[in-house]
């Protein structure tokens, strides 16, 4: 089987069919990411589709000697994420909250009031904490990758991460009480 | 390691070691066998761990299948945009493909001639009944002119 070195070689030669590889291996994780930061569905849709076209159309300025793909792919989700958030702020619109029954109408995420009052909690931190929380604890990134995601220093993340881990603890004592 | 690093790895990426950083892991685990308040910090952030897990997304097959349709839609270019990208030469290419847009050029000329060429054919070829007309009127003008 093919492995991801030579799909990215293909992709940047413009093979249409590896990039299409590529989506298919990436498109569940850039759109759980997604989907965390904002908490809209339909809005994840539109950012992950988004993130895989500009991916496409600037392949040219992936180098995967620097970075891997999914880290780069995820800088992309990332900044599209920013772009919307700071578009909602001058409409100063608050983004719908918009579970995924369609999907899944009896989930226990729906369901459960602890999961519920979690969901509250982590989007009540600011857009930078959350993508540091999301991006460690839910995509599994390293901190160097989270931090090269989020264009900060390593020691700039840990103190995002800590801060807004001690914002979601008290959050939740209180919610929780 | 010393406590006090411990805590800020503990309270930046949790209980789980595996999310610590690397290179710290190893002194960081060993540290946290020795230290009660090192054990007290890892319950805490445990809790912590243990509530954010609750957070699970649900199904999302079906949103992200139409992502990928959505992605694979965009990538096929218009018939319209497929002409355009046939006709414009690559300009580091050409040698190769300036005969397209000199093609597409010349399309309009090679019409008007082959419109040209059909009408003349046209003219020049007279019907029989045509031709029968003329006949009779250039007789009908001699006897008249004979007559007078």
């Amino acid at each position: 089987m093919e492995d991801e070195r030579q799909i990215i070689e293909r992709i940047l030669a413009g093979s249409e069919l590896a990039f299409r590889q590529i989506v298919d291996q990436h498109s569940q994780r850039i759109f759980n990411y997604v989907r965390r930061m904002t908490r809209n569905s339909a809005e994840a849709e539109d950012i992950s589709q988004e993130t895989f076209i500009r991916f496409w159309v600037s392949r040219d300025r992936f180098d995967p000697g620097r970075v891997k793909l999914t880290t780069w792919l995820h800088r992309i989700a990332h900044n599209l994420c920013v772009d919307y958030f700071r578009q909602r702020q001058l409409q100063e619109r608050p983004a719908p909250v918009q579970p995924d029954r369609q999907d899944s109408p009896d989930t226990e995420y729906e369901l459960s009031i602890r999961a519920g009052v979690v969901h509250k909690a982590l989007m009540s931190l600011s857009e930078r904490q959350r993508s540091a929380i999301v991006l460690c604890h839910y995509q599994n990134f390293s901190q160097h990758d989270a931090a090269h995601i989020l264009d900060l220093s390593v020691d700039a993340l840990e103190s995002l991460l800590r801060r807004g881990r001690r914002k979601l603890k008290q959050k939740l004592a209180k919610e929780l009480e | 390691m010393n406590l006090e690093r411990f805590t800020l790895i503990v309270e930046s990426y949790g209980a789980d070691s595996h999310r610590w950083p690397v290179d710290e892991r190893a002194e960081a685990l060993e540290f946290s066998l020795t230290s009660p308040d090192a054990l007290s910090l890892l319950d805490q952030a445990a809790a912590l761990d243990h509530d954010l897990a609750l957070f699970e997304l649900p199904d999302s097959a079906r949103s992200v299948r139409r992502v990928e349709m959505a992605i694979f839609s965009a990538l096929k270019p218009g018939r319209l945009e497929q002409l355009l990208k046939w006709v414009l030469p690559d300009f580091d290419d050409l040698a190769h493909t300036l005969w397209r847009p000199t093609l597409v050029a010349c399309l309009p000329l090679l019409l008007g001639v082959v419109i040209g060429l059909t009408l003349t054919n046209n003219t020049d070829e007279l019907s029989l009944d045509e031709e029968l007309g003329l006949l009779a009127f250039t007789d009908i003008v001699r006897e008249e002119w004979n007559n007078e």
